[in-house]
């Protein structure tokens, strides 16, 4: 083994490096080679270091890829943020029969599944486990994403207005109650009186506090879930109802108080799912003195961000065409998401490109111009021929394709660009749109470095990663609260407060408030003021309107960092009853990394 | 039972007015603040006294938050009970709030050990309010006076004294009519001075 001796050999003057990576790429051994001579060198066997024979049989390394410093140049690289996500972002999964072809043949990936009742979804796959389409007998299970509520049994779909079939059973993993019959029954009323009339149900209480739910229900700890109901005036007209999340009989977390009107008006709230969170109902802070609100409607569900039109997401990300749909990936421990990173990547349709916006700026292109770059990622998918990348340089360079066995394989390609290039971009594809869901693509960890080579396990995300939201994200709760009293520190979650629009663990994030109050002209604190935790308590930021001339609206722009799960801690501060108006509560970005 | 007074009260936005209330039976002072959100619909004085008497729980509880700041009472908090009960059963408990000073050493495969709690008492804060005793004349009261500026605008000086101590009843009464009269005051210096 030994090629050559003397001290110049690691200096490159008698062997290149190009051929020192020839002996890397073919002299390879799982110990050292017995005939290795000072001067020599040999690659271990799992390709990670170049090993170089010195004096007195003293070994040391050439060189190492675990030593890569490159630095990441993706933004929003664990694909947390999607300030543009559509604002329907439910999933769900449905049985189905009778399945007709109608004037087509089949449903397909992407199609706007619409239910007769109103609620519609995007199919992610379907099986069809008996029966055909063309015999109008197919039956099988239905998943959908990008829904805008719920189904039920025995519920008519329509697929693209032409495919359809009709629900079988239960939604799976949908609380779902239309109200129009009585299952007044699955829920618990023990404090307030939940009663059945005609076509809706009725809500009365006579004490504050008391509430009405469905209990014994399954979530998943982590995950955000979003509560709808379709709320009037009864014989009551309440300010102050609330949609709430329930551990038992204790509420978790509770909606904006909702001021019910003469007409029904659709509410909503979303909350993160605790270890403990068994149910979802309504509760009334303030006694109804034995009056009641009426609702027709009630339904929970999970949510994750998604696009599936021709909205680039996520943050600095573009999607391919215009029937790309993609959607965030929870964590699951390693099988949709890869060990690494708590959220992956999944695209149902077409694929996404990095950066959205700057395709052709000069600025972008020009730092392009000579340089060698790799871009890399994990894929996953269970079609050969389907999943690949590709630099985009006025032309395409792909990588090979994933093999499509169904595991996690880091793909990557490398290229070298000319001196002027009018586009760069690199892209993520899935080709494939099989209704089974064998296509789906996730997509984790990408990189993109100056250099010839990254290797799996080196991924590592941006350094200090401030993702810009490409829009304002608002605050469930805080937008648009008027008439605010004092109300003491309360933790917010943000993924949960941002319509799951942000994610889990962020580090700090920029808001933007406008508020006013009715008094601000005394000589009293008012405003609202912003914390880390209790624990550590810096305030970060406050918008503070005391001196001010009266409910004249301040504006303040600013950082706020989180705890450890990525959230705040919140105070209102108002002069009087009821006088501090939140008309703007707006998240802007947030530090990723 | 707290007693609540209606001072004043003005136009907010389209959908919402603002009442200036005292406040008495919190504790020695009067309490004067706003109310932010009386519904416009609610248009003379009567109206809006009956829907902020409706309010006592709420606003008894604005004031215990303002005159006890810091007070942390959620830490036993009933799920039965109001929220203005809990408030008053943490003040008739001592007023402490529940702390964390320590952790014991953790047990086992712990991370940390379980907390180690105490107690801080919170003092009462004075808190007079936003708006002063001195309180702007209401607009039905204004309107009234000014209803009496042609009466005394025909008067002389005899005439004028004798109507104004013949009206006056109250301290408040008189303290409008002062405003109404030194508004008149201004209004014909104005005139002199621009001929």
């Amino acid at each position: 083994m030994a090629l050559s001796d003397g001290d110049l050999f690691v200096s490159g003057s008698i062997l290149s490096y190009q051929q020192a990576n020839r002996i890397y790429q073919n002299f390879r051994a799982a110990t050292v080679p017995t005939a290795l001579q000072a001067g020599g060198l040999w690659s271990d066997s799992d390709d990670d270091r170049l090993w170089h024979q010195g004096a007195s049989e003293l070994l040391e390394v050439f060189t190492e890829k675990t030593t890569l410093t490159w630095e990441n140049l993706l933004s929003n690289s664990g694909f947390g943020v999607w300030s543009q996500s559509d604002a329907a972002k439910g999933l769900c999964t449905i049985a189905y029969d009778a399945g007709a072809k109608g004037a087509g043949s089949a449903p397909s990936v992407g199609d706007v599944c619409a239910g007769a009742n109103g609620a519609t979804g995007k199919v992610i796959s379907y099986t069809t486990a008996s029966g055909t389409w063309a015999g109008g007998d197919a039956a099988g299970v239905l998943t959908l994403g990008a829904c805008t509520g719920g189904w039920t049994d025995n519920e008519v779909l329509t697929f693209a207005g032409v495919e359809t079939a009709a629900v079988n059973g239960e939604s799976i993993g949908i609380i779902n109650d239309p109200c129009n019959n009585d299952g007044t029954g699955d829920w618990t009323d023990a404090d307030a009186i939940l009663s059945f009339d005609t076509d809706h149900y009725e809500i009365a209480s006579d004490a504050v506090n008391e509430k009405a739910y469905i209990t014994s229900l399954t979530f998943t700890e982590g995950k955000i879930y979003k509560v709808e109901a379709q709320l009037k005036d009864g014989t009551a007209a309440p300010t102050d109802i609330q949609l709430v999340s329930l551990d038992g009989a204790v509420v978790e977390y509770s909606s904006k108080p909702i001021n019910t009107t003469a007409a029904f008006v659709t509410y909503s709230c979303t909350f993160e799912a605790t270890s403990g969170t068994d149910g979802v109902g309504i509760i009334t802070p303030t006694s109804l003195a034995g009056n009641n609100i009426e609702m027709k409607y009630f339904i929970c569900y999970e949510i994750t961000p998604c696009s599936t039109g021709s909205t680039a997401n996520p943050d600095g990300w573009g999607l391919q065409t215009e029937t790309t749909d993609i959607y965030r990936q929870h964590n699951d421990g390693g099988t949709l998401t890869k060990d690494g990173s708590f959220y992956s990547l999944k695209i149902v349709l077409g694929g996404v490109y990095f950066p959205s916006g700057y395709l052709a700026s000069e600025e972008w292109t020009q730092q392009f111009a000579g340089r060698t770059v790799t871009f890399g990622c994990w894929l996953k998918t269970s079609k050969a021929t389907n999943a690949q990348l590709g630099i985009y340089d006025d032309g395409f360079n792909y990588s090979s394709y994933h093999t499509g066995g169904g595991d996690w394989e880091w793909i990557e390609v490398t290229h070298t660009f000319a001196a002027s290039q009018a586009q760069v971009n690199f892209y993520i594809f899935n080709a494939g749109t099989a209704v089974d869901g064998s296509t789906i693509v996730y997509v984790s960890q990408p990189m993109l470095v100056f250099g010839s080579h990254i290797g799996e396990g080196n991924y590592q995300p941006k350094p200090h990663d401030f993702v810009y939201g490409e829009v304002p994200i608002l605050s469930n709760k805080y937008d648009e609260l008027a008439s605010q009293s004092d109300v003491a520190y309360t933790d917010v979650n943000l993924e949960a407060d941002s319509d799951a629009r942000l994610p889990k663990g962020a580090k700090a994030m920029l808001i933007h408030t406008g508020i006013k109050d009715s008094g601000s002209g005394a000589a009293v604190d008012a405003g609202i003021f912003l914390r880390k935790n209790s624990t550590f308590a810096t305030m970060s930021y406050a918008n503070n309107v005391a001196g001010k001339t009266n409910d004249i609206e301040q504006h303040v722009i600013g950082i706020q960092t989180l705890d450890t799960n990525g959230d705040f801690d919140i105070k209102l501060e108002a002069t009087g009853a009821n006088t501090l108006d939140l008309d703007m509560f707006e998240y802007h970005g947030v530090l990723v990394n | 039972m707290i007693e609540i007074t209606l001072d004043h009260r003005k136009p907010r936005d389209e959908n919402r007015q603002i009442a200036y209330i005292s406040v008495s039976g919190v504790n020695d002072n009067a309490l004067r603040f706003q109310v932010g959100d009386i519904p416009a619909s609610l248009t003379t004085d009567q109206e809006v006294q009956d829907h902020l008497d409706g309010r006592e729980d709420e606003l008894h509880l604005f004031c215990l938050k303002k005159t006890w700041i810091g007070a942390d009472p959620w830490d036993f908090q009933d799920p039965e009970k109001s929220e203005l009960q809990n408030f008053l059963d943490w003040i008739d408990a001592g007023h402490k709030n529940k702390i964390i000073v320590g952790y014991e050493e953790p047990k086992g495969d712990e991370e940390t050990g379980e907390p180690i709690y105490d107690y801080e008492v919170i003092e009462n804060h004075f808190y007079a309010g936003t708006h002063p005793l001195r309180y702007p004349p209401s607009d039905e009261a204004l309107s009234e006076a000014l209803g009496y500026l042609d009466v005394v605008d025909k008067m002389n000086y005899d005439e004028l004294e004798d109507y104004i101590m013949n009206q006056i009843t109250t301290l408040a009464k008189a303290r409008e009519y002062l405003i109404t009269l030194s508004k008149a005051f201004l209004a014909a210096v104005k005139l002199i001075d621009s001929k």
